[in-house]
């Protein structure tokens, strides 16, 4: 069955950030320097040919774009500086954009204003939002004065809702991609693609040892510094739960549960730290992966950033016993980006978190089959 | 042993003493041949006088070694045994004729290819063989007669045929070094082929101009006589003095033939563009199928508008270029041209031209889809592969097809583009893609033009692939076989403007340098006749391919008047087809007799060197020394 070409895919994900990609003539070179490239050696050249002759579906259902830790082996290889990398990391905004409904995700990839726009909206939905639940009076009163409460809590829920819908529209929609055609798998064999998944994510194994051939100390080692942030990101989440769990659910009036305080200021410290690193990588542009920032990477750090500066100032103000309404503004910002990073997931690069697991779970289950 | 008659000494009165020489050439010939028993092998020869070994012969202490046994002991041959011939046969040649000797009565046996390289491991075995190659080459060279180069008048004019651009450069590059020069163009008008073009590779100069600059020098040179709408219809004499019949069909009747004496001839008649064949590809099947050139003029012709590129007075949204129409045809693939073969060379130039085409329909019409089928691109030129990368990043789509699978178009009816144009695509790992189009444009490659009755005048050399063919590729790349017959751009194979330039210059300088002086000397290896032997069967003359070499005449011999055969030496090539042909040994080629032939493979498969029969010298001995020949016919 004869494919039918289709020139605008691939002019849409140029538009994604892989500005150079049309000078590929397939040589194979990155295919050849590739640590993921198999046995056929196409990777990452059939991903570029998928989206020049435009095979959506076959683009989208692979996984391959989603195993890419963009070491920059292939870029650096590529002997008409084609991005090959580049490319690959096009195709994982070009996927996270389709496979949300809402079109919110290709607007802001496209665009740094409506990014921005769409960004400071979102913020101050669920700051309101937040607000409607728990404020002081006079802002609550203040606030409903300019909306009203009916409209700001439901918009609040609805914008939760369409985040949480969203993230599990594209958790069910990766599962479905990139196991489809794959033969029913036997209970063992999902036991056993787990396990190797859950160690990847774990230890990062393979990431660091990508990277390892880069030279440097680990501060500048994307590895390591990947591998701290979400750790970082993981051990704040579990704080939370835990604060949530212990300071509010349970009735023990505590005023500070410290297991969570030390677990969410160890962690904060280590993604603070890890992000600045991060973010010092990209202004120094220390390898061709971060030799290419498009706004959507600086939005991710930038937010992670801001996040931890206003996690701290409200650990500091606790621990001072300060308070008053800076606090409470500063807390409320907190707590808005804190909902919107989490419930933005499947809009943002952060929608890595849902698709590489998928991803690396599809190809194990499958390379155990084939075996 | 064969006949040999030892009746006679040299004409000199002196007894033939060889002197073989035997070189290590540094450890190629010394490392695996024992050089010291090839020379004491041969010094058993019954003729041989000197026989010694060398590390270098070619070298200075080398040719004194032979200059020094000339003069002082009487050598009157010589035989080296060194490495090959094209190397440095001219060398020893000189050698001899410093030392006061005729400077064929040399021989050299090339015992490096033909032995120590080619026998590494067999050091016994290569030795045995250098004997008898060594041996052989004595028994040639004391057969051999005295010999002078053949002398030819000159006569300084050119005629050049066809006036593009190639043949437009080669009369500009004579009549600057001073030659006449006559410049015959079949058409209205000088120019040729890039007459019709826009924009040329990789100059990005305008066609018309290279042109008209061209047709500016030509005109303005008082030595170059232009003759339009003219074709050369006679072709006769030798090189040095040809006598050129040039048509002119729009003259007067009695006046259209004109005689033009010239000392050389350039052919510049150039190329066709390939046709395709009716449904190749879908052409003469669908208005959306169309060649290169008329792309080409039809992209010259679309005006810069906001309905974006139309071409035939329809919307081209989408064009497809498919190279290679017309060249690297496989047998069972495509179907085969008049002759019966396919043309399976690379018409070269297609790839650039195509891709040059592509960026100005990109930088033109930048919402245009592009995609480019080939085999291979081969933008091999320097510039050209430039064309090749910034077409791919104007975002050209590139195709890969089998070479037994060519696309196919199929128009649509009804759909939203014309058509579309099926290929299996190796980039895409061979699957079958189908690509939506508004044009197909074909890059048909070259063809040779209709050139027969030139060809036929004197039947010029022609290749596999139709096109006049030089005498060596590399080392007299524009030389037919016909002495004084230059070939100039792509009459001679597919050539781009600056290639046929090229070719151009270097055939006028070739010309020029046969012209030089008032007489060229020939090599004398051509065919003799032995009046005594010749019985007048014309056996020969049905052999020879080379018109006017050889004539049947009557001629006065002893009294009587006998018909003979009678060799132009100007015109001979010494190819021997005569020579094989003689049951009397009447004609043979100097140099090269069969006589010798015979006592070298006596030499080659005798048992012992030192039983070879002594050979005074052959009988008759003549010295073949022609006058300046200076008729034309």
């Amino acid at each position: 069955m004869a494919i039918p070409v289709d020139p605008t895919l691939i002019r849409e994900i140029k538009r994604h950030g892989a500005f150079d990609v049309s000078a590929c003539f397939h040589c194979g070179n990155c295919s050849a320097v590739c640590p993921l490239s198999d046995a056929q050696g196409n990777f990452p050249r059939r991903m570029i040919r998928l989206g020049q002759i435009g095979d959506r579906k076959r683009l989208l259902d692979a996984p391959e774009a989603w195993l890419c830790y963009y070491c920059g082996e292939c870029s650096d290889t590529c002997p008409r500086e084609a991005g090959p990398g580049e490319y690959m990391a096009a195709v994982r905004r070009y996927a996270v954009a389709q496979a949300e409904p809402t079109g919110l995700a290709r607007v802001m990839y496209r665009s740094t204003g409506a990014l921005a726009i769409l960004t400071l909206l979102f913020a101050i939905v669920l700051g309101a939002f937040l607000v409607s639940i728990k404020a002081p009076a006079e802002a609550r009163q203040w606030l409903f004065r300019l909306v009203p409460y009916e409209t700001v809590h439901n918009v609040g829920i609805g914008v939760g809702g369409v985040g949480t819908l969203a993230m599990a529209a594209g958790t069910a929609g990766a599962l479905r991609r990139f196991m489809a055609g794959a033969p029913r798998p036997t209970g063992t064999a999902v036991a056993a693609a787990l396990r190797r998944t859950v160690a990847e994510i774990a230890t990062m194994k393979r990431h660091r040892s990508e990277a390892a051939s880069k030279a440097g100390p680990w501060f500048a080692n994307a590895a390591w510094i990947h591998l701290a942030i979400m750790y970082g990101f993981g051990g704040l989440l579990l704080a939370t739960i835990l604060d949530f769990v212990f300071l509010v659910i349970l009735p023990l009036h505590l005023t500070t549960f410290w297991p969570a305080r030390i677990i969410g200021t160890l962690s904060g410290a280590a993604m603070m730290v890890c992000v600045g690193a991060a973010i010092r990588r990209r202004v120094t542009r220390a390898e061709r992966s971060v030799g290419q920032s498009l706004a959507a990477d600086w939005w991710l750090l930038a937010f992670l950033f801001a996040l931890g500066i206003t996690g701290f100032w409200v650990e500091v103000a606790v621990t001072l016993r300060a308070a008053g309404p800076v606090q409470d503004i500063v807390l409320l910002i907190h707590a808005a980006m804190a909902m919107e990073l989490v419930l933005l997931t499947a809009f943002t690069k952060l929608a890595h978190v849902i698709y590489r697991p998928i991803a690396l779970f599809a190809t194990y289950l499958r390379a155990q089959d084939a075996a | 042993m064969t006949e040999t008659n030892t009746s006679a000494l040299e004409p000199s009165g002196d007894p033939v003493r060889v002197g073989v020489y035997v070189c290590h050439c540094g450890g190629n010939i010394s490392d695996v041949i024992d050089t010291k028993a090839v020379a004491a092998a041969l010094a058993a020869h019954p003729n041989v006088a000197v026989s010694n070994d060398y590390m270098f012969m070619c070298s200075d202490p080398g040719q004194a070694l032979i200059i020094d046994d000339i003069k002082a002991n009487h050598i009157n041959r010589v035989v080296v045994a060194a490495c090959s011939p094209t190397l440095h046969e001219i060398t020893f040649r000189k050698a001899l004729q410093r030392a006061g000797l005729n400077p064929y009565l040399f021989e050299y046996v090339n015992i490096r290819e033909q032995a120590s390289w080619v026998h590494k491991g067999d050091h016994e075995g290569a030795t045995r063989k250098a004997v008898r190659l060594v041996a052989a080459g004595v028994e040639k060279v004391v057969r051999q007669d005295e010999l002078f180069p053949i002398k030819v008048g000159v006569e300084p004019h050119v005629v050049v045929v066809g006036g593009g651009v190639a043949g437009m450069s080669a009369a500009v590059a004579l009549a600057g070094r001073g030659l006449g020069v006559t410049l015959v163009e079949k058409g209205v008008a000088l120019g040729g082929r890039v007459a019709d073009l826009d924009r040329v590779y990789p100059t990005e100069e305008r066609g018309a101009d290279l042109v008209q600059d061209l047709t500016r020098q030509v005109e303005g040179h008082s030595r170059i006589d232009v003759r339009l709408g003219s074709e050369v219809v006679g072709l006769d004499g030798h090189v040095g003095k040809f006598a050129v019949t040039v048509r002119t069909s729009s003259a007067a009747p009695d006046d259209q033939d004109h005689l033009v004496r010239a000392g050389a001839v350039v052919i510049a008649t150039g190329f066709d563009h390939y046709k395709p064949a009716q449904g190749e590809h879908g052409f003469g099947e669908s208005p959306a199928v169309v060649t290169l050139p008329d792309f080409q003029a039809a992209l010259r012709q679309c005006p810069a508008s906001r309905r974006g590129l139309q071409v035939n007075g329809r919307p081209a949204r989408s064009v497809a270029f498919i190279h290679c129409v017309g060249s690297r045809q496989i047998d069972g693939v495509h179907a085969p041209q008049a002759d019966g073969k396919v043309n399976d060379y690379c018409s070269r130039t297609c790839c650039t031209a195509t891709l040059h085409t592509i960026r100005q329909v990109q930088s033109r019409f930048p919402d245009v889809d592009v995609y480019d089928l080939h085999k291979d691109i081969r933008t091999y030129g320097r510039g050209h592969e430039a064309y090749y990368e910034d077409a791919s990043r104007a975002g050209a789509l590139f195709f890969r097809f089998p070479d037994e699978e060519p696309p196919t178009f199929a128009a649509s009816t009804g759909g939203e583009y014309a058509g579309t144009v099926t290929t299996r695509d190796i980039l895409t790992w061979g699957e079958e893609l189908e690509i939506p189009v508004d044009l197909v444009v074909l890059a048909t490659g070259m063809v040779p033009r209709d050139i027969a009755s030139l060809i036929d005048l004197r039947k010029l050399p022609v290749g596999a692939d139709r096109f006049l063919q030089e005498v060596h590729p590399k080392l007299r790349p524009v030389e037919t076989g016909v002495a004084g017959i230059l070939l100039a751009g792509a009459c001679q194979g597919p050539m781009d403007i600056n290639e046929a330039c090229t070719a151009a210059q270097t055939a006028a300088v070739k010309a020029a340098i046969l012209l030089a002086n008032p007489t060229i000397e020939l090599d004398p290896f051509v065919a003799v006749v032995d009046g005594e032997r010749c019985d007048g069967c014309g056996k020969c003359l049905a052999e020879c391919e080379y018109v006017g070499a050889l004539t049947m005449a009557d001629v006065e011999q002893a009294g009587a008047t006998v018909r003979h055969a009678v060799v132009n030496p100007a015109m001979c090539v010494g190819c021997g087809a005569c020579a094989a042909v003689c049951s009397p040994r009447a004609i043979n080629v100097a140099g090269w007799t069969l006589d010798q032939f015979d006592a070298m493979v006596d030499a080659i498969i005798a048992e012992d060197v030192g039983a070879l029969a002594h050979t005074e010298c052959r009988a008759g001995v003549r010295h073949i020394e022609f006058a300046v020949i200076s008729g034309g016919n």
